[in-house]
């Protein structure tokens, strides 16, 4: 018997302790990743519509700013940009945006070769077990072989799964010295750039062109379903390979044949449009952060040339 | 019950491999049963048994590691099988064959009930990783009911929260440095490789022993007590002593069915050298097939007998160095041997070997491994957490008895515990070590 109560005792004392914990992590959680939290929020509570969505990871969510698109295509657009996602995660922004908005005219995906030659997904998905209650996200969960029975009835459960980065970044949030909390942040719609972030980091070139050229199966089937929602919904698809920079005036490969044929192949049925950087404008070091990332000006004139590229489109194609 | 349940905890890995659990059971039961009624026959049907379980260990385990290496060294162009190897199968192996073995001593009666002889084959908090037990200890407790009594219940919770901490928050943790460290030594300095396998010996420790307590702390719940692997390995004085306190049941296993039968210690010095290098290197190979397990398992016995002979003859018992420097000396050596367990071939070994070697600069530890950042902050959590559990072992392991007569320490120790694994635990897929043998 006492032993009974001592275990009694024992889960409701520890379930509290969780619970309240839990709780207090939350708020420094969302303070930690804010974008992430306004896009879910913006695709699974809002109604608010856009005609033009911007999907992709990192180098969407904080290398496309809407302003500069709106402006010169007169166009109504967000940055759904996702850091670390692949196929599988903007397959989900999509069908679930789709759910609760009107189709939007275009869709904008930020797609890389590597993203052709996996089925994995290595973004922060802690904030999607906020959604378990949407069947698309369970079966997003389903398809990634990911847990997610816990979380959903038991909530809290899911800060297991929280990696070091943020429960040493939660510490950083609650001292307001978060990535995104400082008042240097520029943010606009779903993007955000650090202002000041201009000076490049010392680049490093990369000088190999990818290489692998067996194309995943199942990255090809959520990639076909993207297609195939956007064909099926009238959005115009645009495929974007986000700029790299040149190393002085000589061009950094980044095209893979296997990609390349495969998409060349995809293109002759009108499926989509594929825009790559050196289509548009080449860039030089002094436009990124990072070896791929782009810096505030750098940003601006990706975005600018985007809008510029919508606009003629529309001019070409009167909708 | 119990056998259902383990049955379809085996059958999460892959279901088919039932069926070579179900051949070991029917060779073994019958085996058993034949020693026991046809004693004329009995040497027949213990070979026979010890044939069809090392047989199948050999084709799952052992077949493609003699093949390639006739491959490679003869020329010859066998064909290597396709096959994954069934999860802890030297484990129940060794479990099963033993049962027989104790039979044919006489030490223990035929278990009649087919039943209760697959489930003490087939058991399942130990049927994975082990310990492996004797037909004595456990087949007796496997016929009665499963007591669901609360006290067994608390102390079972208590060391599966116990393993638990080891294995999310030590061990998964570290291995990220540890793998960083051992797949691309060549881009770390000499402190951070040395820094590597340290960790590696916590980690394997922390891995191994957190399953084991886990696994005796989910029998204790059905009021089924499981030996303790591990009896603070890494804090003891010499290298004999640590190989008695570390996975116990197989080193007893070895001893029981190898070491003794060849005559132990009784026949001689130059006997007693054989022998114990003998169950080293057959403790290497029992690990993996491998010329670094081989090679792990045969320095292990070198420094057994060195410790054995300069023990005996130069220093006659006495300690020549003080407790700490004891432990920290065994634990060097055995850390250092334990990069050949650790590496996927000797080349990897050597290449850590060569780094600690020839000195690289600059002294600094931090670093992100596998795209995991050990920064000041994780370091220091996790030396923190290491010498927590060192200090905690030292007191109350193996079996954690000191709680149960400091019941408000218990409390305090188990929501610190249950804290500290839902916060820092590391939850990704990562198997346990030893599942893999």
């Amino acid at each position: 018997m006492k032993a009974k109560l001592k275990l009694f005792l024992f889960l409701l004392l520890v379930l509290t302790l969780l619970y309240g914990s839990s709780r207090v992590l939350n708020v420094g959680y969302r303070k930690l990743y804010q974008p992430t939290y306004e896009t879910l929020s913006r695709i699974f509570e809002d109604t608010q519509s856009f005609n033009t969505l911007l999907i992709g990871n990192s180098k969407v969510e904080f290398g496309i700013n809407p302003f500069y698109i709106d402006r010169i295509a007169q166009l109504n657009t967000i940055n759904f940009g996702y850091a670390a996602t692949n196929f599988p995660t903007h397959l989900l922004l999509l069908q679930a945006y789709l759910k609760k908005h009107p189709a939007p005219k275009y869709l904008l995906l930020g797609i890389e070769n590597n993203m052709f030659f996996t089925d994995e997904d290595h973004c922060n998905k802690l904030p999607l077990y906020d959604y378990l209650n949407r069947q698309e996200v369970v079966e997003y969960f389903e398809s990634l072989q990911l847990p997610y029975k816990l979380p959903k009835y038991i909530p809290f459960s899911k800060f297991v799964f929280m990696d070091d980065y943020s429960r040493f970044g939660i510490l950083s949030a609650f001292r307001g010295k978060g990535l995104f909390q400082s008042a240097d942040i520029y943010h606009y719609k779903g993007f955000y750039i650090g202002k000041k972030n201009r000076a490049p980091i010392p680049f490093i070139p990369q000088s190999t062109a990818d290489t692998a050229l067996t194309l995943h199966a199942k990255a090809l089937a959520t990639f076909e379903q993207i297609v195939s929602i956007c064909k099926k919904q009238g959005i115009t698809l645009l495929l974007l390979f986000p700029p790299r920079p040149h190393d002085k005036g000589k061009p950094i490969p980044i095209s893979n044949r296997a990609v390349d044929q495969y998409l060349v192949k995809k293109q002759r049925n009108n499926s989509f449009l594929v825009l790559r950087n050196d289509s548009i404008a080449s860039f030089e070091p002094t436009h990124f952060v990072d070896a791929s990332h782009l810096n505030y000006e750098g940003s601006v004139k990706y975005s600018s040339l985007l809008g510029t590229y919508l606009f003629n489109l529309q001019q070409a194609k009167p909708q | 019950m119990m056998l259902l349940a383990s049955a379809l905890f085996y059958s999460f890995f892959i279901p088919a491999y039932l069926l070579i659990l179900l051949l070991v059971i029917l060779v073994d039961y019958f085996s058993a049963l034949g020693i026991e009624k046809y004693p004329d026959k009995r040497n027949l049907l213990l070979a026979l048994s010890i044939i069809s379980n090392l047989g199948i260990l050999f084709v799952f385990k052992y077949y493609n590691f003699f093949v390639s290496t006739s491959n490679d060294f003869f020329g010859t162009d066998w064909i290597l099988l396709k096959i994954i190897l069934p999860i802890g199968l030297s484990f129940h192996t060794f479990q099963s064959l033993s049962y027989v073995i104790e039979i044919y001593k006489g030490r223990y009666k035929a278990e009649r009930h087919p039943a209760y002889f697959a489930l003490y084959v087939m058991y399942f908090p130990q049927l994975v990783a082990g310990p492996i037990e004797t037909p004595q200890k456990l087949l007796p407790q496997l016929r009665k009911a499963p007591n669901l009594d609360w006290e067994n219940i608390w102390s079972g919770l208590r060391l599966l929260l116990w393993g638990l901490f080891k294995k999310v928050v030590i061990a998964d943790r570290i291995s990220f440095y540890v793998n960083g460290i051992f797949e691309h030594t060549s881009d770390y300095n000499s402190a951070q490789v040395a820094l590597g396998v340290f960790f590696f010996t916590i980690q394997i420790y922390c891995d191994f022993s957190g399953y084991s307590d886990m696994a005796v702390g989910i029998s204790k719940c059905f009021g089924i007590d499981l030996m303790f692997n591990f009896n603070r390995p890494l804090l003891a004085r010499n290298i004999k002593d640590l190989w008695s306190r570390w996975h116990i049941s197989l080193y007893q296993w070895f001893m029981q069915y190898i070491y003794i039968p060849l005559g132990g210690s009784r026949k001689g010095v130059a006997m007693m050298c054989f022998n114990v290098l003998l169950i080293f290197l057959v403790s290497g190979f029992w690990h993996g097939a491998g010329f670094n397990f081989i090679l792990w398992g045969l320095l292990n016995g070198i420094f057994i007998l060195l410790y054995l002979l300069v023990n005996t003859f130069i220093v006659a018992d006495k300690p020549i160095l003080p407790a700490v420097l004891s432990i920290a000396l065994t634990f060097g050596i055995v850390a250092l041997i334990f990069v050949l367990f650790r590496s996927k071939d000797l080349s990897q070994a050597q290449a850590i070997y060569s780094s600690l070697w020839h000195f690289k600069g600059p002294w600094i530890i931090t670093g992100t491994f596998d795209q995991f950042p050990f920064g000041t902050m994780n370091l220091s959590f996790v030396f923190l957490m290491i010498v927590c559990m060192f200090l905690l072992e030292a007191k109350v392991a193996p079996n954690l008895s000191y709680f149960v007569s400091n019941p408000k320490t218990d409390f305090l120790f188990c929501t610190i515990l249950v804290l500290l694994i839902f916060f820092t635990g590391v939850f990704t897929k990562q198997n346990f070590i030893y599942f893999q043998f």
